[in-house]
């Protein structure tokens, strides 16, 4: 049983982190909050009409929402990647590295923490959303968390495999918008899948941020194109995989 | 069990085309403080990196606890506190959380863990201080604590990498003072780096002096002093110094008259000496107004063993450097 409390302890020393850094908090959280607000509202009243609605099967703010939810998702928990850095300029990674306990559930423990503040944060931009919308589902709220945990993990583990091959702030701060930005418009968060030409449809269906998309879509618009059989299978092994990635490098990390 | 706790055997670690350990080799007995005496750059850090398991030989053997470094690490680190030359905690935590983490980590149970917790900090006496933040501790109280969380687990073996670099006098010697009771109460075994001969000479059982990546000589502080074989006592007279007499005594090797109507005599042996020299010059009715000795320093050892001194110049200025990036990280 000591594995849940290496896993536990590590999990809840990310979470102090985040709500002691509450402007940070507040940074991450605003960037998916304008895109809601500002993007959304703006689009969503410039393309009002019985065209749209036919594509979209809802309003574009509705559409929307469930994207932005994601996007917050995965963007949150790829940024808490960044945390293996500054504990290895500030040292507390030599404290961890010469603990006994396995450094796999270590790293769980620092995901399922991060994981866990995202979560948070995508609640708020899913409550958010709703307010906004009004003609979504809310009870698939529930189910739709468990999507968004499978993506934080997915998000947290590439965030933690890029954290551990760079070793620079500097330098993940620089690759995160080389990285993120493209993936987050080569998804399906902003416009549907089945409108897409097939050379954008392909890159867009191997980004994980699609799959979980299309099942909260699925769970809170009722409008899923893949199917949340695919989905959940995607994720969930995507999700593993990346996981055991993360764990396997960060197994070999040293402070050499 | 082995007297040993600590058994290193012709370690190497490269580096690219730089060698930071050539063939160290030195043995800690089981409840001594052992230090690693050396100028910056001299390879301590390195041999402790490797002692702790968190990087790995090149080539050679290492021992600690009974267990093979390389290939048994956990067993190594359950058995180990280590207190690292740069800070590693986590200085968004408060004291206690900083320590809760490390209990957890490291297995201990809820319970135990409140009253090991208590225990410690009563220790480093910051009791006080337990539910601050640990970013607002100065770097003397950043130091206790670490060692505090190095004790957590009742390890069998403590190590102290540059305990009191950049500290103030009044941090050092609570420090040295934990370092003696640790030993005297908890019979742990201390390895420590240094560069500060005082804090060597002041705390340790034994001595390795370490230079350039290889261990130039091990033993007491007394016993690597004799290795200088020599001692200067100096003797104000009045009158004129017996110095034939003085010439056939056993432990005398050179008289000198120097300045100040002072005679500089070099002996091998002060402490039998001294009782000596002072016998002829009352049988030849020769009045001592002062006495002076000085004995060997372990710079004077390490200039004799390596024809450098052990805190030069460029030491410094890479030290001044070092506690200045150490400040920016810190505060």
């Amino acid at each position: 049983m000591r594995w849940i409390s290496v896993i536990g302890a590590m999990a809840i020393r990310q979470l102090k982190r985040f709500f002691r850094a509450r402007a940070r908090a507040l940074s991450t959280i605003m960037m998916p909050l304008m895109w809601l607000l500002l993007f959304g509202i703006g689009f969503s009243t410039a393309f009002r009409g019985v065209g749209f609605r036919s594509i979209l099967g809802t309003s574009y703010i509705s559409f929307l929402v469930p994207g932005i939810v994601c996007m917050t998702m995965f963007v949150s928990s790829f940024m808490s990647g960044i945390s293996v850095i500054w504990d290895r300029q500030f040292g507390f990674l030599k404290e961890v590295l010469v603990a006994p306990a396995p450094r796999t559930f270590i790293i769980l423990g620092r995901v399922l923490g991060d994981v866990t503040t995202s979560l948070i944060q995508a609640l708020l931009i899913m409550v958010i959303g709703i307010a906004l919308a009004h003609s979504l589902y809310v009870y698939g709220i529930p189910v739709a968390l468990i999507y968004c945990l499978l993506l934080g993990m997915i998000g947290a583990g590439l965030g933690t495999m890029l954290a551990l091959s760079i070793n620079s702030i500097e330098a993940f701060q620089a690759l995160v918008s080389f990285i993120i930005l493209p993936l987050n418009f080569i998804s399906n968060i902003f416009y549907p899948l089945n409108r897409m030409p097939t050379w954008f449809k392909i890159p867009a269906l191997l980004n994980p941020i699609t799959y979980a998309t299309d099942a909260l879509r699925g769970l809170l618009i009722h409008r899923c194109v893949i199917g949340l059989g695919i989905d959940s299978i995607v994720l969930i092994v995507v999700a593993c995989v990346v996981i055991v990635l993360a764990a396997y490098m960060f197994r070999r990390t040293s402070i050499e | 069990m082995s007297s040993y706790s600590i058994v290193v055997k012709d370690l190497y670690k490269r580096y690219g085309d730089i060698e930071a350990l050539r063939g160290v080799s030195f043995t800690v007995r089981r409840g001594e403080i052992f230090g690693l005496l050396g100028p910056n750059g001299a390879g301590k850090t390195t041999t402790i990196h490797i002692l702790t398991t968190i990087i790995r030989p090149t080539s050679g053997y290492a021992e600690v606890a009974g267990f093979d470094v390389v290939k048994y690490p956990d067993e190594v680190r359950k058995r180990i506190g280590v207190v690292f030359q740069d800070i590693t905690l986590d200085l968004n935590l408060t004291v206690y959380e900083n320590l809760w983490l490390h209990g957890k980590i490291y297995g201990i149970p809820g319970n135990e863990l409140r009253r090991r917790i208590d225990e410690v900090l009563e220790l480093i006496e910051l009791k006080e201080w337990r539910d601050k933040l640990v970013k607002y501790l100065s770097g003397g109280m950043k130091r206790r604590v670490e060692i505090a969380r190095a004790l957590l687990h009742k390890p069998e073996i403590l190590f102290l990498d540059e305990p009191t670099l950049g500290l103030d006098p009044n941090s050092r010697v609570k420090i040295w003072n934990y370092v003696r009771m640790l030993r005297k109460e908890h019979n742990i075994t201390i390895l420590l780096t240094t560069h500060y001969m005082e804090e060597a000479e002041q705390l340790c059982d034994r001595i390795a002096i370490i230079d350039r990546g290889k261990i130039v000589a091990e033993g007491s502080p007394d016993e690597l002093k004799s290795i200088i074989g020599r001692e200067i006592i100096y003797v104000k007279f009045v009158g004129t110094p017996p110095v034939p007499l003085l010439k056939t005594l056993e432990h005398v090797r050179e008289v000198k008259l120097i300045e100040g109507g002072k005679l500089e005599i070099v002996v091998d042996n002060a402490p039998k000496a001294l009782p000596e020299i002072i016998e002829v010059f009352h049988k030849s009715n020769v009045q001592i107004e002062e006495v002076s000795y000085k004995r060997p320093t372990l710079n004077d050892v390490f200039v004799y063993l390596t024809g450098r001194e052990l805190r030069e110049e460029e030491s410094n200025f890479n030290e001044h450097i070092r506690m200045i990036m150490r400040k920016r990280y810190l505060t």
